[in-house]
């Protein structure tokens, strides 16, 4: 098993490549410079200046050497520094890490049980009342866009109701600490984490509710109810534990998605992470942060993807560990 | 939420997952190569499968009416660029049934005239990916082993690239303009036709009236086109309608970040950004609501669509 | 004679899909007694599986509409509440699925599923499940049976795994065995083990049985008395003896016939096509494809008694088949 781990870990890595080369490629063919943007406002900077920060940067010299210098950089862990804050990038990514991850994995924690506890229900028995509520919050969820619900929600319960904080993550006049700290970061993570979870669970529900759909009708599931287990054990050994296998794989590959979704959610509830990192950067055409956090969401793709092969194998004993070409 | 589709080892029997096709030939069939190629189809009528189902025919219905109403808004509707600071943030009244935005502009007209705008975004940039999916795919197929190989790398490559960041990418840096909003939705969106065409290809090139046509001397080109792509129509149908879903989404949550279109084009995207101040700050609910209604109806319409014309194409996967 | 284990009384079973109703059970009536082997023997689309599943309890509800008397030891199956009929599934009453690849849960151990069964009805301890398991699997002529429990199931061959199964339904020791098709899945030559096996297991322990199959060659072995299916009736039933060797009733006669023998070149077809649409349901439903037709068959035909069985059709005398069928070999004798 470590030799089909280490195997696809090498089979990532022409991936990874790739993926960096079309990045770097698309940030350094885009029209506009960081430096010529922003910098030269107001054309502060005459032509010779110009001409040296670009000479520092390397802007100027072929792009397959400068993607060369930023790969190699890149392996020993130099990802260069940020044009707008001077700062390392990874630090500057490292420090709105958190955030992310607590609004992304609080989401997809919920999102998992009630796809879970719903789905299974809607499953068991389509067109009862788990399948109809199960089914008005995945049009919800699917179609409707997370900014809008954000901010109708926001509207709702920050303006109208005036029960959550609108933004932000503190207060910004605020100086608890603690505990006080604790339910306050609460209180601003409510409505984020809220929405987030609905886009979430719609996504997921459709998967567990066919899935459940699919092995509920399956003989082994009626010869075991033929030989007399519990309703209970007979959900719970064969209904759920079969269905979670096809949904412990979508799950795992929709992780990076989930990380991109935050980037919305992060917009609107004003919160200080990787998401509105992206754009901020993005807007300042700050290119090593922008390759920064792209190369960080690729590696995660591959990753994911990975280890939703792996565990598809442990929880499936039908499948051997082959080179399993999922482009089939 | 980008549109990056699954692909885990057994693909799970979600309406998601784009199953591999061996769809029934709905297009038609030359009447040259009818002694070679017998009507693979089982729907002989796929219309009336797709008829039945309430969902698809009130989506339809929903997707013209809307259609209809923003392609003749000019007609009577009040001009939606027009401002009139004096009667800025009013809420809705007969005479502005959608209220007004900061600057005075009637929303409702702004509605529409964004509505063309989304539905146009929307349907190019799923005809582009599937133009751009359909030719890698049939390259893939009929091509060599490298071939074959080398693209399925590429569009794994694009698979592992976090949709929304690519997009927000592309839209930054290189601008927002028709053009290229619809180039990079498309760019997301290739990769499951690639993958459906390559796949139909794959498995039809293997059928005996397929050899016998090569046999005859029929170029592959020409394989590709009589025999693999009504094969395909059916499938890639169901993926590009309910990638148009995704593409509005996208759209709107670019106009949304600021990335899209610029003032004063109205898009409803666009419409949720200005309104997003008003909205939670001074209650203006009506600024925020109605565009985002828009949206959700719009795509909750192409959706059913798309799970009907699925049904249709593969009774099977009908719960 | 005493009281039979398994009395089916006018079961009829209807499945509703929105508008459409079909009839797949129309009156039924059946008996199985105590230590005695019945065979229910037709076509696919006969309403056999249908009756199988009704004794067990295991139509869905949904979708399906129940009505008669299912008698298993005086009491009426159809009117428990759902967890009374729960706790006689496996102990009072068990199932031999066919498709055993389908039938056992992929992802879970084989001794596993065997042991959770062995707990639901002896409420052992998991080491004396373990021991059961093992003895079970050694019952069913499982070589290496601890080996064998912690296989899965797709390492095991077509045979073990029905064998398993029989092992399932032999776990709570059961008055009642109904056995679904269990051969149709396997190999010829696995097929007469596994129907061996079940006889054997069966008489000695006295279970009756009720065997379920189209196949009436491999219910020659197996049964006392063989009742034959079409369309939801019971066109003829009796010892199992008599009705082989002097078929009553044309389709019985009809099937017979259709068996493949290798002594002489009979009728290469002798039953027509089941032919497609929903069966009337007024007069004889074989009667289309029937060779001795008659117009008196546009009337339902009643069962009639006869000898130690009944039949249901207008003509009056027994056919005399045009060869004798085999239970083993048979001469031919100059057909009518």
């Amino acid at each position: 098993m470590t030799r089909y781990v280490l195997r696809r870990l090498t089979a990532a890595v022409p991936l990874l490549i790739g993926i960096s080369a079309l990045v770097f490629l698309v940030i350094r063919l885009a029209p506009g410079s960081p430096v010529g943007g922003s910098q030269t406002a107001g054309g502060a900077l005459d032509g010779e200046q110009l001409r040296r920060l670009r000479e520092q940067y390397g802007l100027d010299d072929p792009l397959v050497v400068q993607y060369g210098r930023w790969l190699g950089d890149l392996l020993q862990g130099d990802w260069g520094t940020s044009f707008t804050s001077g700062r390392p990038v990874l630090e500057t990514i490292g420090d709105r890490v958190l955030p992310t991850v607590q609004l992304g994995g609080l989401a997809l924690l919920l999102s998992i049980v009630i796809a879970l506890v719903v789905g299974l229900a809607s499953g068991l028995r389509p067109g009862g009342v788990s399948d109809t509520v199960g089914s008005a919050l995945s049009v919800v969820g699917l179609a409707v866009p997370s900014f809008w619900l954000g901010m109708m929600a926001l509207y709702l319960f920050a303006f109208e109701l005036q029960w959550l904080p609108s933004g932000g993550l503190v207060d910004l006049r605020s100086q608890s600490t603690g505990p006080d700290l604790v339910v306050e970061r609460a209180r601003h993570l409510v409505l984020p984490v809220g929405v987030l979870t609905v886009v979430i669970t719609a996504v997921l529900l459709r998967y567990v509710r066919g899935a459940v759909l699919e092995v509920a009708g399956q003989d082994h599931v009626r010869v075991a109810r033929a030989s007399g287990l519990a309703e209970r054990r007979v959900v719970r050994d064969h209904v759920l534990r079969n269905a979670l296998i096809p949904v412990t794989t979508v799950v795992l590959v929709e992780l990076p998605a989930i990380f991109v979704g935050t980037v919305i959610t992060e917009s609107i509830f004003a919160i200080p992470g990787v998401g509105r990192l992206f754009i901020e950067s993005a807007t300042t055409r700050d290119y090593p942060v922008l390759l920064g956090i792209l190369m960080i969401a690729a590696v995660l793709v591959v990753v994911c993807n990975l280890l939703a092969d792996v565990l598809y194998t442990r929880l499936d004993p039908r499948i051997a560990l082959t080179d399993t070409r999922r482009t089939a | 939420m980008s549109t990056a589709t699954p692909t885990p080892p057994a693909a799970p029997s979600a309406p998601e997952a784009a199953t591999v096709a061996t769809a029934p030939a709905t297009g038609p069939t030359t009447a040259g190569e009818t002694a070679a190629a017998p009507a693979a189809g089982v729907a002989r009528r796929p219309w009336a499968g797709f008829l039945r189902q309430r969902r698809a025919v009130a989506g339809t219905a929903v997707l013209l009416g809307l259609v209809a109403v923003c392609t003749t808004a000019p007609l009577w509707g009040a001009p939606p660029d027009a401002v009139n600071l004096a009667a800025a943030d009013l809420p809705p009244s007969v005479q502005h049934p959608f209220g007004t935005d900061q600057l005075g502009r009637d929303m409702l007209s702004r509605a529409m005239s964004g509505g063309r705008l989304t539905l146009a975004v929307g349907f190019s940039a799923m005809a582009a990916a599937v133009l751009i999916g359909v030719v890698v795919g049939a390259l893939a197929g009929a091509g060599a082993r490298w071939v074959d190989a080398g693209l399925m790398r590429l569009v794994d490559v694009f698979y592992a690239i976090p949709g929304l960041f690519l997009v927000i990418l592309v839209m930054s840096l290189w601008g927002a303009t028709f053009p290229t909003i619809v180039l990079s939705i498309a760019l997301l969106s290739w990769m499951t036709v690639a993958r459906l065409t390559r796949a139909t290809y794959l498995s039809v090139r293997e059928r005996d009236y397929v050899k016998a046509a090569r046999l005859l001397g029929y170029s592959p080109l020409r394989v590709a086109v009589v025999h693999v792509l009504p094969n395909t129509l059916g499938p890639v149908l169901v993926a590009a309608t309910l990638g148009v879903a995704a593409a509005i989404l996208l759209e709107s949550a670019l106009s949304f970040l600021g990335l899209g279109f610029s003032p004063p084009t109205a898009t409803w995207g666009g419409m949720l950004q200005d309104a997003v101040g008003p909205t939670v700050q001074q209650g203006l609910w009506w600024q925020g609501l109605f565009p985002g209604l828009l949206i959700a109806l719009t795509v909750l319409a192409v959706t059913w669509v798309g799970d009907g014309l699925r049904a249709a194409v593969d009774p099977r996967s009908a719960s | 004679m005493s009281r039979p284990l398994l009395r089916i009384e006018d079961l009829r079973v209807d499945f509703v899909d929105g508008r459409r109703r079909v009839q797949a059970v129309q009156g039924v009536d059946l008996q199985v007694g105590a230590g005695e082997a019945v065979a229910v023997v037709g076509e696919s689309g006969s309403g056999k599986s249908v009756t199988a599943l009704a004794v067990l309890g295991l139509l869905p509800r949904a979708r399906c509409r129940v009505r008669g008397r299912i008698e298993l030891n005086g009491e009426d199956l159809l009117a428990l509440p759902a967890r009374e009929m729960r706790r006689r599934r496996g102990r009072t009453v068990a199932l031999v699925p066919q498709d055993p690849l389908a039938s056992l849960n992929p992802v879970h151990r084989v001794g596993d599923q065997l042991a959770a069964v062995v707990t639901t009805h002896a409420g052992a301890g998991r080491r004396a499940a373990r021991a059961r398991v093992t003895d079970l699997l050694a019952d069913v002529g499982i070589p290496d049976p601890a080996g064998a429990a912690r296989r899965y199931p797709h390492e095991l061959s077509g045979g073990q795994r029905q064998r398993v199964l029989i092992a399932m339904a032999l776990a709570g020791d059961p008055a009642l065995i109904v056995a679904d098709e269990p051969t149709t899945a396997l190999d010829v030559t696995v097929q007469a083990q596994v129907v061996q096996l079940l006889v054997d297991l069966t008489r000695h322990r006295g279970t009756s049985l009720l065997w379920i199959s189209h196949d009436l060659g491999v219910v020659a072995g197996v049964a006392d008395r063989v009742a034959v299916m079409y369309a939801g009736r019971i066109l003829e039933h009796g010892p199992a003896e008599d009705l082989l060797l002097r078929p009553a009733h044309p389709y019985t006669h009809g099937l017979l016939q259709s068996l493949p023998r290798t002594d002489e070149a009979g009728d290469p077809l002798p039953l027509t096509p089941i032919p497609a649409g929903p069966i009337a349901t007024d007069g004889c439903a074989f009667a289309p494809r029937c060779a001795w037709r008659a117009p008196a068959c546009d009337e339902t035909p009643v069962l009639r008694l006869r000898g130690a069985g009944a039949v249901r059709c207008v003509r009056d005398e027994p056919h005399a088949p045009r060869t004798p069928v085999p239970v083993e070999r048979a001469e031919v004798v100059a057909g009518v």
